[in-house]
């Protein structure tokens, strides 16, 4: 991989602008002949489906930025935006619901904690900053 | 304004496949699956499969709404998945609700005459 690479990306807070910015990022990944990590697609889809029906629950305007960067690591994936801060101004911790119950929700921070390497939240003059790494693994 | 998803499906003697020919079942997607599922289970005396052999990727909400569209099957009858991918199995797995479906390796076992 050799040099150093980022990139950024920047949506609507919909649903359907949420998929075509993963494609982007999947593709912007190929691209630089990262090896393929069905984890960072699973987090960073969970993190921005929860700013589109969280942080802006109430606003159908509200804009999402990506930043991509790739590390000697592995890769970093930073999501800002400006809707309600995280509750308790941390990332929740989350459980994932018994299987019994058939939820059909409620697995999305737990899923983020289970794909990522590395997890950090910030509220920065009215904005959510939240960082995702992901060390290379072996495939 | 959804993200298009096309299920369709086959028919057997006591059993009715879906497939889904999309790639992803996501948060775009969520609804409009769900809403197919019930057109496609509401009335069935008989199981139903559904046919994973094409979709590649699922969040939570996708998986929420595999689990809405067993749980809105009628009284009785089972939803089965079947041909699953692996970043789909991961989500089943990660989420143990691998636990709550039966999990046919591939359709052919699911459509076997005594394949319960």
């Amino acid at each position: 991989m050799g040099s150093r690479h980022s990139a950024q990306f920047s949506c609507e807070a919909t649903a359907l602008a949420v998929r075509h910015t993963l494609e982007e990022l999947t593709g912007r990944l190929a691209d630089w002949a990262v090896p393929p990590d069905p984890r960072v697609e699973l987090a960073v889809a969970e993190a921005m489906n929860n700013i589109v029906e969280h942080a802006y629950a109430d606003n159908p305007t509200g804009r999402i930025r990506l930043d991509l960067e790739l590390l000697p690591e592995g890769v970093s994936i930073a999501l800002s935006d400006r809707g309600v801060a995280m509750p308790d101004g941390a990332v929740p911790v989350g459980s994932m619901p018994a299987p019994e119950t058939l939820p059909e929700g409620g697995w999305g921070w737990s899923l983020i904690h289970a794909c990522c390497d590395g997890l950090h939240y910030e509220r920065v003059q009215g904005a959510n900053e939240l960082t995702m790494v992901f060390q290379q693994v072996e495939i | 304004m959804e993200g298009t998803l096309d299920l369709t499906h086959t028919d057997y003697p006591g059993l009715r496949v879906i497939h889904v020919a999309a790639g992803r079942i996501d948060s775009a997607a969520a609804i409009q699956f769900k809403d197919q599922m019930r057109e496609l289970t509401h009335d069935l005396d008989y199981r139903a499969v559904l046919d994973l052999r094409n979709v590649k990727f699922i969040d939570s909400s996708g998986l929420g709404a595999i689990v809405a569209s067993m749980k809105q099957m009628p009284s009785g009858i089972r939803l089965d998945l079947a041909d699953l991918q692996s970043d789909v199995a991961r989500v089943l797995r990660l989420t143990r609700m691998d636990k709550v479906f039966v999990i046919h390796e591939a359709l052919d076992t699911a459509v076997a005459p005594n394949g319960i």
